[in-house]
């Protein structure tokens, strides 16, 4: 089973946050970064996946060079190999221009489950990984609380609101959005650490990917163009 | 409150699609009960709309939930009304419904760029 695995790499909680110059934005020079939490939960329940079933687990992350930090980490607690889609300004990108990076990566490698965060801790939007599956023409389910690989499918339960829970099942290949709290998360071995540092981070740009950069300019920002 | 740098990007957004001969404009709001955090984002519809001078309305689904058909429709509502902005509650629902109906909506070239300056 091959699971894609994409993660974002956040401002860690322990930054101190502050509006930059501009006032549009927090200053980055002196954050701190680490691997958004609900992302952390998504690649545990990959792990735990390739424990049971086999395959390969493949961490997949756009954004500069610092994002290489998160895959190392990714490889640390287990991931086979890494993907860094180089893309230094993130920010000049919507949740639907993040996930057509993601997608073209992703869709490369024919993977059988892409699992992701269900939000990111510093923007919350909930929406790339859904539209990652809408670009891959991949069926999705968000809010993933528990995930079982059933004949050929997946039985996956999803969190409602007011308690309540879903029991869905799907077909292969698919997307799921997972919630945190899915597993426990483990802790890089020494071991890992060091196996980390020989693992593959392939780095792709957008033009690899055949992603255009779009300029507002020719964006048509109002709805129905 | 739709004010500060978020108001100030709203209007240079609408500066923007106007210079560019767009028709009128309006703000969407999509309600999802009759109630809760629904009114809220019809608050803040009604706020956004009120600052950019445009008339504000609010759509709401009869029947059950499935994200592909809510999308199908809501996506045939916006093109046939073509608002500015689309207001959404942030739900358990709206996870699934925004999302795909934004990617559905995206413009002939594609889209993705953060239209919001920094």
């Amino acid at each position: 089973m091959k699971i894609i695995v994409a993660i974002k790499q956040v401002a860690g909680r322990d930054s101190a946050l502050k509006a930059n110059s501009a006032g549009r934005w927090i200053d980055e020079s002196e954050l701190t970064y680490e691997i958004n939490e609900p992302d952390a939960y998504a690649l545990e329940a990959a792990l735990q996946l390739r424990e049971r079933r086999g395959g390969e687990v493949i961490a997949l992350s756009a954004g500069p060079a610092r994002v290489a930090q998160a895959l190392r980490e990714a490889l640390a607690k287990g991931a086979d190999r890494a993907i860094h889609v180089e893309e230094d300004d993130l920010l000049s990108l919507d949740s639907l221009g993040v996930a057509k990076l993601l997608a073209a990566a992703a869709g490369g490698e024919q993977p059988d489950l892409i699992l992701t965060g269900l939000q990111s801790d510093d923007l919350g939007a909930g929406t790339t990984g859904v539209m990652m599956a809408e670009l891959l023409g991949l069926p999705h389910a968000t809010i993933v609380v528990q995930v079982e690989v059933v004949g050929g499918g997946l039985r996956v339960k999803r969190e409602l609101e007011g308690g309540w829970h879903q029991f869905i099942t799907m077909p292969m290949p698919a997307l799921l959005a997972i919630q945190s709290g899915i597993g426990k998360l483990r802790y890089a071995t020494l071991m890992g650490i060091r196996k980390a540092k020989t693992k593959e981070i392939r780095r792709l740009t957008a033009a690899e990917l055949g992603v255009q950069r779009i300029g507002l300019g020719r964006d048509r920002a109002r709805l129905c163009a | 409150m739709i004010q500060g740098n978020a108001r100030e990007a709203a209007v240079r957004l609408v500066e923007k699609l106007k210079f560019r001969g767009e028709g009128p404009m309006s703000v969407l709001v999509v309600m999802e009960q009759a109630g809760g955090v629904s009114l809220e984002t019809l608050a803040a519809g009604r706020q956004l709309a009120e600052a950019l001078g445009m008339p504000v309305s609010a759509a709401r689904f009869e029947g059950t939930y499935t994200a592909d058909a809510y999308t199908a429709a809501l996506e045939s509502l916006v093109r046939r009304t073509g608002p500015a902005f689309v207001l959404f509650p942030h739900t358990y629902q709206t996870r699934d419904l925004r999302s795909q109906t934004r990617r559905a909506l995206r413009p002939p070239d594609g889209g993705g760029r953060n239209p919001l300056p920094r």
